[in-house]
């Protein structure tokens, strides 16, 4: 199996996961970190693979810190009310 | 100057200077017309000095750029301009035009007449047939630039060059729709004002800047293409749907204020890369350009055009805080230092550049030149900082505590003598310029020699 | 600052000008994402009561489809690199079919949605889902016709640009569907 099609594997378990956490309804206090892990999961496998910055380390490190800081804010967002 | 039709370029700039003298001249009796609201009420109302204040303005820019692109597109494409002729034609309908936007303004001639008469409408006032002789002017510009591009050597900044100038002369058709609904009028009005100042404009701007670095760093050509076609992405991902921070409160739509405070956030980015390019070439350039000048007015062009179009712009772009703050001097202030910054300092970089070219001579009069820089740039940003003072005042007296607009207007006086001050710097600085400009006196500076003589 | 064990920037793989669209795309998303989180805090029984109306299995499915979809691309570049020209083509159209199904889904989300009386002017929390999923729709739709015109000539730096175009537009949705449909 070539890595290309590992990742999509990965992405539609990604996926799945998200839709299973969605059907348990849980806490707010889980559902929204819970799913914004997920997301970043996806979002870390798309850049990192599909748009290649794996081979750039430096840049897909920077773009993992982003991403996470962003996560955060979102998270506090939603967990502020 | 390698080739003779750059001359035209000459012929531009002159009539440009002209016009840059009208307009910080009516400039300064309309900055008197704040502090003294009589003065000349009878012979030259407010309307119509800020309609020649601005109109001037932008006429003298546009044949700036258009000087711009005669004298450098022919350097880049190495060869000859189509039709020296045709650009002279050019330039004469354009101070016919203009002629005859200040002479029918100004006596009020064949008011309501369709043709002749004023169009009556902020920026885009000028009557019916000036507007055709702007676009028959246009388009012989733009069939003369583009046969030369054509048949010559491509490169990126002409490329962009012929971008934002194609663009600016398709956007002016929404010149003339004009409907009745005032609220679809101000929509397609932005159209033209939003979308050539913080569009195309901005495309002319980052390729004429990209081409004084090239020529005044020395920088490797790939180099500037690249952070010339990065700053265009920027300027052209934030500027379009940008144009939702007018949409505000015209009507639209509600969901504008978003899309504006979003996309026109954004809008610094371009502005920031601009500054940064300039800084980064000159820090990279090995060479040591003799005209000091030119690269003064480059450098100041970036720097200004963040703070003024950038940072002043920002300041009252999100729809929370322009709920408060539009149409106050805040706009006011935006506008003069984001004019001054971007397009003023960019006109009188590339002239300052030119000009020894044009002229034959070595670059001349640095002093004065580099000393009217400074002089206009602090009075524009001494003017910049106290309409913003003023305009923070009036946002409280009149946005949040309700007064009445004429009463914020009286408690306001103190800002406007302090602006008309200054206005009298920037007029003297930019007789200094165009003193330096015209009238050469024997100067000859030694390349690589950084002091200039005296 | 901690210089220590920090990796060199090094060079960006692919076009610089699509890195430049795919950061600029993700800071106005972001920012979107952002204020709806916010003004949620304004009214979070009002957001929870217009975010139940909307339909989550359609989402789900609509993710699936698009990541699906961004598989197909990336085995298409994989394809133009080693010169399958043919192989490549059906890839990039594969993938562009299932960006079809997507706008399917989503054109059928909005009818729904209009069927129920529900508008952009609804709630603030459907003027930021019309806004931010019309906004992404488009994308969508630019891809698809990016995919479809570099299919034409499958060559390796055209499919490249296109599908970083396509997988950009994957990573929007990704971050979009629990912001907008979960939180």
């Amino acid at each position: 199996m070539t890595r290309i099609t590992q990742v999509w594997i990965g992405l539609l378990l990604l996926t799945g996961a998200t839709v299973l956490l969605a059907e348990l309804a849980p806490p707010r206090a889980v559902l929204v970190p819970g799913a914004l892990i997920l997301a970043y999961g996806k979002a870390r496998l798309i850049l990192g693979e599909y748009l290649e910055l794996r081979q750039a380390p430096g840049w897909f490190l920077g773009a993992r810190r982003g991403l996470a800081g962003v996560m955060v804010l979102f998270a506090v967002l939603a967990l502020a009310g | 100057m390698k080739y003779q039709s750059q001359k035209i370029a000459l012929a531009y700039f002159a009539v440009a200077l002209a016009l840059f003298a009208v307009q910080v001249t009516l400039g300064l009796v309309l900055g008197w017309i704040y502090v003294s609201p009589n003065f000349l009420s009878e012979v030259l109302p407010f309307n119509i000095g800020r309609m020649l204040h601005t109109n001037s303005l932008i006429v003298w820019l546009l044949l700036g750029f258009f000087g711009a692109a005669y004298y450098l597109v022919p350097e880049e494409s190495e060869r000859e301009i189509h039709s020296p002729k045709l650009a002279l034609l050019q330039l004469a309908i354009f101070v016919i035009g203009t002629a005859g936007v200040v002479v029918t303004y100004l006596f009020n001639l064949f008011d309501g007449n369709f043709l002749m008469g004023n169009g009556g409408r902020e920026f885009l006032e000028q009557p019916l047939w000036v507007k055709v002789g702007i676009v028959v002017a246009a388009l012989i510009f733009l069939y003369n630039i583009s046969m030369t591009v054509l048949a010559g050597k491509k490169t990126a900044i002409t490329n962009i060059l012929l971008l934002g100038l194609w663009g600016l002369a398709l956007l002016f058709l929404f010149a003339f729709y004009n409907p009745s609904n005032l609220g679809l009028d101000k929509m397609y009005w932005w159209y033209v004002v939003h979308l050539w100042v913080e569009g195309t404009w901005e495309l002319v701007m980052a390729s004429i800047l990209a081409f004084l670095m090239l020529k005044l760093t020395g920088v490797d050509r790939e180099v500037i293409e690249k952070w010339l076609y990065v700053i265009v992405a920027t300027a052209l991902f934030s500027g379009i749907l940008g144009t939702g921070h007018h949409y505000y409160w015209i009507g639209t739509p509600g969901y504008w204020q978003w899309i504006g405070s979003i996309f026109s956030s954004l809008e610094v980015v371009p502005f920031f890369g601009m500054m940064a390019f300039a800084f980064v070439m000159v820090w990279k350039g090995r060479r040591d350009h003799p005209n000091k000048a030119a690269l003064l007015w480059s450098l100041g062009c970036a720097t200004l055009a963040f703070f003024g179009a950038g940072v002043w712009g920002f300041l009252h772009t999100l729809h929370g805080v322009n709920y408060y703050t539009h149409g106050t001097q805040i706009t006011a202030a935006h506008g003069h230092l984001a004019f001054y910054g971007a397009y003023v300092c960019l006109n009188l970089a590339i002239i300052s550049y030119a000009m020894p070219h044009l002229r034959g001579r070595d670059p001349y009069n640095q002093v004065l030149n580099m000393a009217a820089f400074w002089l206009m740039s602090a009075g524009v940003v001494f003017m910049t900082f106290t309409l913003t003072f003023a305009g923070t005042v009036q946002t409280h007296l009149q946005r949040v505590n309700g007064e009445a607009y004429m009463d914020v207007q009286d408690q306001l006086w103190l800002f406007y003598a302090m602006r008309f001050g200054s206005g009298v710097a920037v007029v003297l600085g930019a007789v200094l310029f165009i003193y330096a400009m015209a009238f050469p006196r024997r100067e000859v500076i030694e390349p690589g020699y950084n002091q200039p003589a005296e | 600052m901690t210089v220590a064990a920090r990796p060199q920037p090094d060079t960006l793989p692919g076009e610089l000008l699509m890195w430049v669209l795919i950061l600029s795309e993700l800071l106005v998303f972001g920012a979107g994402f952002a204020v709806l989180l916010g003004l949620r805090l304004t009214d979070p029984p009002g957001f929870a009561a217009a975010q139940v109306r909307l339909d989550q299995p359609v989402a789900a499915a609509n993710t699936a489809l698009l990541i699906t979809s961004g598989w197909l691309a990336a085995r298409g570049l994989a394809a133009a690199r080693s010169g399958a020209a043919a192989r490549c083509r059906i890839s990039l159209l594969a993938a562009a079919l299932l960006g079809c199904g997507f706008l399917i889904l989503k054109a059928h989300d909005y009818a729904a949605l209009a069927d129920q009386g529900i508008g952009m002017e609804s709630h603030p929390f459907f003027t930021f889902f019309f806004l931010l999923t019309g906004f992404h729709a488009a994308h969508v739709a630019a891809g698809i016709l990016l995919l479809i015109g570099v299919a034409w000539s499958a060559q390796p730096a055209g499919v490249e640009v296109a599908t970083a175009f396509w997988h950009m537009v994957d990573l929007i949705w990704v971050l979009l569907l629990p912001v907008v449909y979960l939180l």
